[in-house]
């Protein structure tokens, strides 16, 4: 395991309680997201964790299916902190560029375009239509791409791309 | 002239394998006032206490200091050795250097032998200046208070009255029988709880040593072991049972229904009642509070009034019904006390996920007992309380109040696993179209036959029981959804259920904090009173002469409990079998000379121990009741002229102990 996920894993146990779980099922048996989709289960999700198969969590698609309703956080009855670990996790899983790509198509979008919805022909017409002023599509691009790439938003998209240049080349 | 000798205990190599006790054994003979000292491999043994009497004899030691572990195990151990060899045993001190040393300090053993070394200097600079000490002897008053009525303190009482004790037996209900009473029946035999608990019930109520006393609660304790006194309120009963005969024509008459906490809210009671049929004392008490009489009463000077009603008054055969009555409020002596106020359920309206109390249709597992048992509100019918009809599928919830940080109730309440398995029999019993689920994290079936128990339920009754705890219920077209993970399985499942009962756990009976603090016992973060050693003095509490049993303590099933009550008699009756006791002479003591008479001492003592005395040049000067006195040494520092003086730990005493390490 490499060593970031395992400082993270010893944070995780003891500010959000993880080894405490003893594995009841209230968080599985409670999670809308579960209900929908059995191959989603928190349960099994700490359970890995608590057995040393943190890669395995990092690396499944289901990680991402969390709404952070945080109806298990709210119910279990040991205090773990379910909600809380597993955005920490997805925050490890997109610094190594593993996200869904539809996410990964938004922050491209914002990186390149500014607005995570880009100015479109129609929304332009339309802006018009209603006396809305026109909108400079420049305008501010310059500092948003130096926020995002001085923050963690910059290691999630070259991670990403790295990963893109990988598979394609 | 003092002749100091000097005992450094091996303790197998849990202190020999740190400190290096020969040069610990050099060390001590060359300080002032030390003529002998040896090693011992375990002083604590026949052939080690053997030694001391022997080097005592040998070498004419008038104090004795033994180097080895914590006066907490040893103290009296060696005190009773140093007594057989002729020495008053107050003139005996233990370093210790084990938990205070070796276990501590295994990283550095050059150092460890120089701490125990210094240990040893302070006691033998102590010992020098220890005095002979005479015990005291007090009397005992031969009565016992047992506090609860239910089966802990039935059983109790019982025993000690059989053992020809006087019993005074307080109960804060109108009827002892406590929460066994409202069981129908018990696990895993399937006994008839009633059944088996009435007979100890009348024999209570008819037994010439107990005095019984409903319907009242303990409001204050002082004095010590052998010799408390104590404030009883008898809550007024407004119906004089000296006279009453028990018809029950009030209570048959009563107009005034409110729901029956006996039945846990599932039936109503009158306002003059009994709780059940078998209560005892089979008479009734009014509840003021809802009394329509009373209610009349406290509308005068209003306009429109309420009736009088007074029913009970006009119907009873007997003249027995007093209005008037009022709180009364008692002292007794007593020698002894068991405390057996049990538990309570767990009230589930913590969790709203399961509704907190707002569907009718979800029970908890005390009101189920009651829907269960022939003479609950229903008269045995197992039905829904929303509709009457009878229940198909009931789901169990496990842990209800029990596993659980969220509440506050992180402790497993060791009973639920069992009482569902034997609810979801009796279900079966009642109607076997009945399908029972259960919903449980683990299932705690440990003692005598019980795993074989939950076994039954699950293969002769079919009873369903699904790993996982329940997240959800909510109501849908008149059912109750259950949701819950099976997480053997691996899936979330979901349960249509016409009854849902939830198993609450126990938890210490309102009040039982406040009780405790009267008492002056501890208890813990739940409200459990703390035993004064969890493994080997489990019904006593850390105040002596006070003792517990049953649930008071923590969570437990009937024979256990049953147990506690004839264990705590049993410790009660060797209290009482004393003629007299024997009183730590480690207590604190004036010199009235220095005493400027501010009593400052009185005010900190929590043992109401120091009152005031006279002198005959006019003076007042504080006054310390040794048998009352448990040494704590509180009234030693508060005392500004220096008069007070703890026995056994002088000021001078303390500061050679400090000047023996500091030069």
């Amino acid at each position: 395991m490499n060593e970031e996920l395992e400082l993270l894993l010893q944070e995780l146990a003891l500010a959000e309680k993880v080894r405490y779980c003893y594995q009841c099922g209230t968080c599985a048996g409670g999670c809308p997201v579960a209900g929908a989709e059995p191959s989603y289960n928190p349960r099994r999700m700490l359970e890995a964790l608590a057995r040393g198969e943190g890669e395995a969590v990092l690396a499944a698609d289901e990680l991402w299916l969390c709404t952070l309703c945080h109806t298990c956080l709210e119910r279990c009855p040991q205090g773990v902190g379910l909600s809380h670990v597993f955005t920490r996790l997805k925050e490890i899983a997109a610094a190594r560029g593993h996200l869904p790509e539809s996410l990964l198509a938004e922050l491209q979008t914002l990186y390149s375009a500014g607005r995570v919805i880009p100015l479109s022909g129609p929304i332009k017409r339309r802006r018009a239509q209603l006396g809305l002023p026109a909108v400079d599509q420049q305008s501010g691009l310059a500092d948003l791409r130096q926020i995002v790439e001085a923050t963690s938003l910059g290691r999630v998209l070259a991670a990403a791309r790295a990963k893109g240049e990988e598979k394609n080349g | 002239m003092a002749r100091v000798g000097v005992f450094i205990c091996h303790c197998g190599s849990n202190i020999a394998g740190v400190v290096d006790c020969a040069a610990v054994a050099s060390a001590a003979r060359r300080m002032p006032g030390v003529v002998h000292a040896e090693e011992n491999n375990y002083a604590c043994s026949e052939v080690g206490q053997a030694a001391i009497r022997t080097a005592i004899k040998e070498h004419r030691l008038n104090r004795v200091v033994v180097a080895s572990c914590s006066p907490r195990m040893h103290e009296p151990t060696f005190r009773r050795t140093v007594a057989m060899a002729g020495l008053n045993r107050y003139l005996m001190e233990m370093a210790n250097i084990r938990e205070h040393v070796s276990w501590v300090h295994g990283d550095d053993k050059p150092a460890a032998t120089g701490k125990a070394i210094d240990s040893v200097r302070m006691a033998v600079a102590k010992v020098i200046r220890d005095e002979r000490l005479t015990p005291g002897k007090v009397g005992i008053t031969k009565r016992a208070l047992v506090i609860g009525g239910g089966i802990a303190g039935i059983q109790a009482a019982l025993d000690i009255a059989n053992a020809g004790h006087e019993v005074i037996l307080v109960e804060r209900e109108p009827t002892i029988g406590g929460r066994m009473a409202q069981l129908d029946k018990t696990f895993p035999t399937l006994d008839c709880s009633a059944c088996i608990l009435t007979p100890r019930m009348v024999e209570v109520g008819q037994h010439p040593k107990i005095r019984l006393a409903t319907t009242a609660q303990v409001e204050k304790v002082s004095g010590f072991v052998g010799n408390f006194e104590v404030t009883i309120r008898h809550r007024a009963k407004r119906v004089d049972h000296s006279v009453c005969t028990g018809c029950g024509t009030c209570w048959q008459k009563c107009p005034e229904k409110v729901p029956s906490e006996f039945d846990s809210g599932l039936g109503k009671r009158t306002c003059i009642y009994i709780p059940f049929p078998q209560a005892v004392p089979n008479k009734p008490v009014i509840d003021w509070a809802n009394c329509r009489y009373q209610r009349y009463l406290a509308a005068s000077g209003a306009e429109k009034k309420p009736p009088q009603c007074r029913i009970c008054e006009k119907l009873c055969p007997a003249g027995a019904i007093r209005f008037q009555d009022e709180d009364s409020v008692v002292t007794e002596q007593v020698g002894a006390i068991v405390v057996s106020t049990g538990f309570q359920a767990f009230d589930h309206s913590a969790y709203p996920e399961y509704g907190g109390g707002r569907y009718k249709d979800v029970i908890s597992c005390l009101q189920l007992e009651r829907l269960l048992c022939a003479s609950g509100p229903t008269g045995g019918e197992v039905v829904r309380p929303s509709d009457g009809k009878h229940p198909k599928t009931v789901v169990f919830v496990s842990c209800v109040g029990s596993r659980d940080d969220r509440v506050g109730r992180p402790y497993c309440s060791k009973v639920c696993c069992m009482y569902m398995a034997k609810q979801t029999i009796l279900l079966k019993e009642h109607d076997p179209e009945v399908q029972a689920y259960v919903f449980y994290i683990d299932i705690r079936a440990g003692g005598k036959d019980f795993e074989e128990f939950v076994r039954r339920s699950q293969e002769e009754y079919g009873a369903l029981w699904l790993r996982g705890r329940v997240a959800k219920v909510y109501e849908e077209d008149g059912k109750l959804i259950v949701r819950g993970e099976d997480s053997l399985v691996g899936r979330p499942v979901e349960v249509a259920a016409d009854l849902v009962v939830l198993a609450t756990g126990i938890e210490p009976s309102a009040g039982a904090d406040a009780l405790a603090r009267t008492l002056g016992v501890s208890y813990n973060d739940y409200g459990f009173i703390v035993e004064a050693h969890p493994k080997l003095r489990p019904l006593e509490s850390n105040t002596d002469g006070i003792f517990l049993a049953g649930t008071v303590s923590g969570p437990r099933d009937i024979p256990e409990t049953v147990a506690q009550g004839s264990g705590a008699a049993a410790k009660v009756i060797g209290l009482l079998n004393q003629d007299e006791l024997v009183t730590d002479p480690m207590v604190s003591r004036v010199d009235p000379l220095r005493c400027s008479g501010c009593l400052s001492c009185r005010e900190v003592c929590p043992f109401d121990a120091i009152g005031s005395e006279l002198l005959r040049d006019g003076r007042t000067a504080a006054k310390v009741n040794e048998s009352s006195c448990k040494g704590c040494g509180l009234c030693v520092v508060t005392c500004r002229s220096g008069a007070m003086n703890l026995r056994g730990f002088t000021d001078q005493q303390l500061l050679a102990e400090v000047v023996a390490i500091t030069r």
